[in-house]
């Protein structure tokens, strides 16, 4: 054992010395090997720790790309687990098929402070507020990248941006010609196939695709194993057209079907422990259909037009079932005023109509309910100094029929003082609209025995989460950020973001009155909590991303986010106090992750990805959760060009870990096992 | 457990490096590698080779090819490494320009993707001028540029936009469209 870290002291040192070695060829590249013949260039591999920084270089916002070839070799096989790759994002399983992802604090399964878009398509549900992430995927060999912004987004993407916007935009139909078969099955991974056609069709470029795939269920911490399975099947299609000089057109759509198995708590007074653990199962369809327009005006300036409709049933027996439609219309306009302005507005509608019928434990009053959303905004990149100093003042108007008016406006300022370092600053506020459930949910949440210390009579107290009349009203931020970045040399950038929110009128709970029922028998004490906004918070993070390919086959991607967040109730009340010190608990404090990718040979690559998530929970809560290390590893290996073989193992540190526990319905936190995988990626 | 898990994370370390070092040294990789700034520049310069302007955009038999860069990217700077090479029986000079409306006297023009949200009103501004426009902005010859460079996994591509050649009145040799990703029998894998 003691001779381990002497082995690793050496390792290091021969790895610097080889990295060195490697750094000052490239750098001393005499003149003569420049001239390359365009064949040779097209097959010269060229590092990539530039390619992000670059990129990134001029974005007053704290970003981070995640992108194709990231998420290929990191192994991951949801959009969620790849979300894991991007610092300041919280990403936590709590069974097989459900996850809880947020940015910069307040996770939960619906992380009702991120906004996510898939192509321009919004992905949040105005039912839980949140993503339903067991419903949103596309294939991800399709995924170009996932851009990653944490704070608010509100200025640009609306209401709901509060903590973040995720956008994730897939390949142009021209660069996935061609036929594509994935397939691939492990222990966790039970299996999985996709397909993907590509052609050329008219002035134009198009794919269709399906996937389906089957996934092992989890265990609960006695080893049971839970009721998390998931089947799941998706096809869809995109095309990109241009239809005359300087118009493009693109249109997408999807289908899809996810049968997902969940095991509830059910509060139930005649059960003896107050619950009765019941198998449910959910399943969701959906389909969308969207269309973007772009084209160049004859001033130069350009323009562009979305509208989708998306159609989705989340339907658990027993329990509630949502139809829901929305539609979607959104136009911008970018133009340049004089040498210094460039200036990017637009209006926005949308029409979401639900119907929601209910059973059991939730009831929805009522049943049927529409929210339409109408938006304008602008945007002003304003050259102070050129290349030098950028201001851009942004606002955006929202109205809505369920919480009125909203302004949304955001300042930020650029300076890049070099061609390698640029400093951000950004004040900006955002706010969060209740949710349909949030608005009109009824539900049972727990019944506590007779005879119990948090109980002591002799009949069981039912707490049920009602309505009243007073409205609720949107939640807050005002969020303070500051930025730096800098690229130390051609192949080692560093980012590094802290940030400063205020929240207001987080929504919470208060007690109300208390009753008796008969019925069910036997006879009961109702304890109801109404919905208020009696919660404020602060929170205050740094952010740190570094790329480094120390040679040019290997690179190094560590990232290191902390986040200290402060909750205290306004109303005192113990619901609202409870509810606070849960928020206060619910986050990570510090996650790490390094990633490291080699290329190996042309033929081969070796991956490995180590994770830290520090612990969730304390003494005030009834809840914990360990800090917990993991490591996913990949092997790839490609026999020949257009066909790669992967072994991937993630999870690999431990026979189980838990990462969350459920929050709003009642499902069963679940821990997440170790798993192996294969794959086969052929292109023909 | 943390000192169990600690030793597994020193053994899986040192594993990893153990094998890093043997392909290291071994040297599995004889290929050439630049940096992205570096690759790019090569190519800007290679497809100068490839490309005919009209007599008249230069003064005299000898006059310099210049390469301009616009936009805050490394390649400018990787650009200028290739001052005095020969192109076409010309020197290469290279100049970094503030605007566009220095673009004027330049041959080959490589524009930043810094520039790709101004990327319609350059090439508007450039319109029917015989400059030969690259960029590495994302669908740059979409919007109407001549030459972009495209990312594909580890390597570099490029696509032609025969029009807009011809609206600047310049020919490219075949070679060079044979070798264009989007020009090529070989459709697009991947």
């Amino acid at each position: 054992m003691t001779a381990k870290p002497a082995t690793l002291t050496r390792a290091l040192a021969l790895a610097f010395a080889v990295g060195l070695a490697g750094h000052a060829t490239a750098q001393s590249l005499p003149p003569e090997e420049l001239d390359i013949s365009l064949e040779d260039l097209l097959r010269v591999e060229v590092t990539s720790a530039s390619r992000k920084s670059e990129r990134l270089h001029d974005v007053a916002a704290a970003v981070y790309v995640i992108s194709r070839e990231d998420i290929e070799r990191s192994g991951a096989t949801s959009i969620p687990e790849a979300l894991r790759m991007a610092p300041g994002v919280e990403v936590a399983r709590l069974a097989n098929n459900r996850w809880a992802v947020s940015v910069r604090g307040f996770n939960n399964r619906f992380g009702n402070k991120l906004l996510v878009l898939m192509d321009g398509r919004s992905i949040y549900s105005p039912l839980f507020s949140g993503v339903l992430w067991e419903n949103e995927d596309t294939l991800l060999e399709d995924i170009e990248r996932i851009e990653v912004i944490r704070g608010p987004g509100a200025a640009m993407w609306g209401a709901n941006a509060v903590n973040g916007v995720i956008n994730i935009i897939t390949r142009r139909p021209r660069d996935t010609q061609g036929n594509l078969l994935v397939a691939g099955a492990g222990n966790e991974e039970r299996g999985f196939a996709s397909f993907r056609h590509g052609g050329e069709a008219g002035d134009g470029h198009y794919r269709v695709w399906g996937k389906a795939f089957d996934r092992d269920t989890a265990v609960s911490g006695d080893g049971r194993s839970g009721n998390d399975y998931w089947r799941s099947g998706r096809v869809g299609f995109r095309g990109d057209w241009s239809v005359a000089s300087g118009q493009r057109v693109m249109l997408s759509g999807q289908a899809y079907s996810n049968d997902t198995g969940d095991r509830w708590r059910v509060p139930d007074v005649t059960a003896r422990q107050g619950v009765r653990l019941t198998d449910m199962q959910q399943t969701g369809k959906g389909a969308h259909l969207l269309g973007r327009s772009e084209w160049t005006l004859n001033d130069g300036s350009e323009a562009a037009l979305q509208a989708y409709v998306d159609y989705s049933q989340i339907d658990v027996p027993g329990a509630f079932k949502e139809d829901r439609t929305t539609i979607d219309m959104d136009f911008q306009h970018r133009l340049l005023v004089g040498e210094r302005h460039d200036v990017l507005w637009g209006l926005g509608y949308r029409y979401s109509g639900d119907r929601i019928a209910s059973a059991g434990i939730i009831s929805f009053q009522p049943d049927r309910r529409s929210f339409n959303l109408a938006s304008a905004f602008v945007h002003d990149d304003i050259t102070l100094l050129p290349n030098t100093l950028r201001m851009i003042l942004g606002v955006r108007f929202e109205t809505n029929n369920f919480t009125g008016y909203q302004p949304l406006p955001n300042a930020r300022l650029m300076w890049t003082p070099s061609d390698t370092q640029s400093v951000w600053g950004s004040v900006a506020r955002a706010v969060r609209t209740p949710s349909r459930g949030e608005l009109d949910a009824n539900i049972d949440l727990s019944v506590q025995p007779p005879g119990t210390p948090g109980n002591p009579s002799p009949l069981p107290i039912l707490t049920r989460n009602v309505q009243d009349d007073h409205e609720l009203k949107t939640e807050t931020v005002v969020a303070y950020e500051l930025g730096y970045r800098q690229r130390l040399a051609t192949n080692l950038a560093l980012d590094v973001a802290t940030f400063y929110n205020q929240y207001g009128d987080l929504r919470s709970a208060v007690l109300g009155a208390r009753s008796f029922e008969f019925s069910p028998p036997p006879p009961h004490i109702v304890q109801t909590i109404t919905p208020d906004n009696s919660i404020k918070a602060h929170t205050h993070g740094v952010e740190v991303s570094v790329d480094w390919s120390p040679l040019p086959w290997w690179r190094l991607q560590p990232i290191y986010s902390y986040l200290s967040l402060s909750t205290s109730s306004t109303s005192g009340d113990a619901v609202s106090v409870a509810n606070a010190q849960i928020f206060n608990s619910s986050d990570p404090q510090h996650q790490w992750s390094l990633r490291s990718s080699m290329s190996l040979t042309d033929r081969q690559q070796f991956d490995l990805w180590l994770r830290y998530v520090s612990k969730l929970g304390g003494r005030s809560v009834p809840f914990s959760i360990p800090a917990y290390t993991t490591l996913d590893l990949r092997y790839a290996w490609r026999p020949t060009r257009d066909l790669e073989l992967s072994l991937v193992g993630q999870n690999l540190l431990d026979n189980q870990h838990p990462e969350f526990v459920p929050s709003l319905l009642p499902g069963q936190a679940l821990e997440i096992e170790r798993g192996v995988y294969v794959k086969a990626n052929w292109q023909f | 457990m943390a000192a169990r898990v600690n030793s597994l994370l020193l053994r899986w370390f040192a594993r990893l490096l153990a094998i890093a070092m043997i392909v290291a040294a071994g040297g599995a990789r004889a290929q050439t590698t630049l940096t992205e700034a570096q690759a790019k520049a090569a190519f800007v310069i290679n497809f100068a080779r490839y490309v005919e302007w009209p007599e008249r955009v230069f003064a005299n038999r000898t006059a310099p090819l210049l390469i301009c860069a616009l936009g805050r990217s490394a390649v400018g700077n990787a650009l200028e490494a290739h001052e005095g090479r020969q192109v076409q029986g010309r020197p290469v000079a290279v100049r970094q320009l503030l605007g566009i409306d220095e673009a004027r006297p330049c041959q080959v023009l490589f524009i930043a993707d810094s520039e790709e949200r101004r990327m319609s009103q350059l090439l508007r501004a450039l319109s029917g001028q015989p400059i030969l426009t690259v960029s590495d902005a994302e669908a740059f010859i979409d919007g109407g540029g001549a030459i972009g460079l495209v990312r594909a996994d580890q390597r570099l591509q490029f696509e032609v936009n025969r029009q807009a050649l011809e609206q600047a009145q310049l020919r490219a040799s075949s070679n060079l469209l044979k070798l264009a990703r989007n020009l090529s029998d070989f459709r697009g894998k991947n």
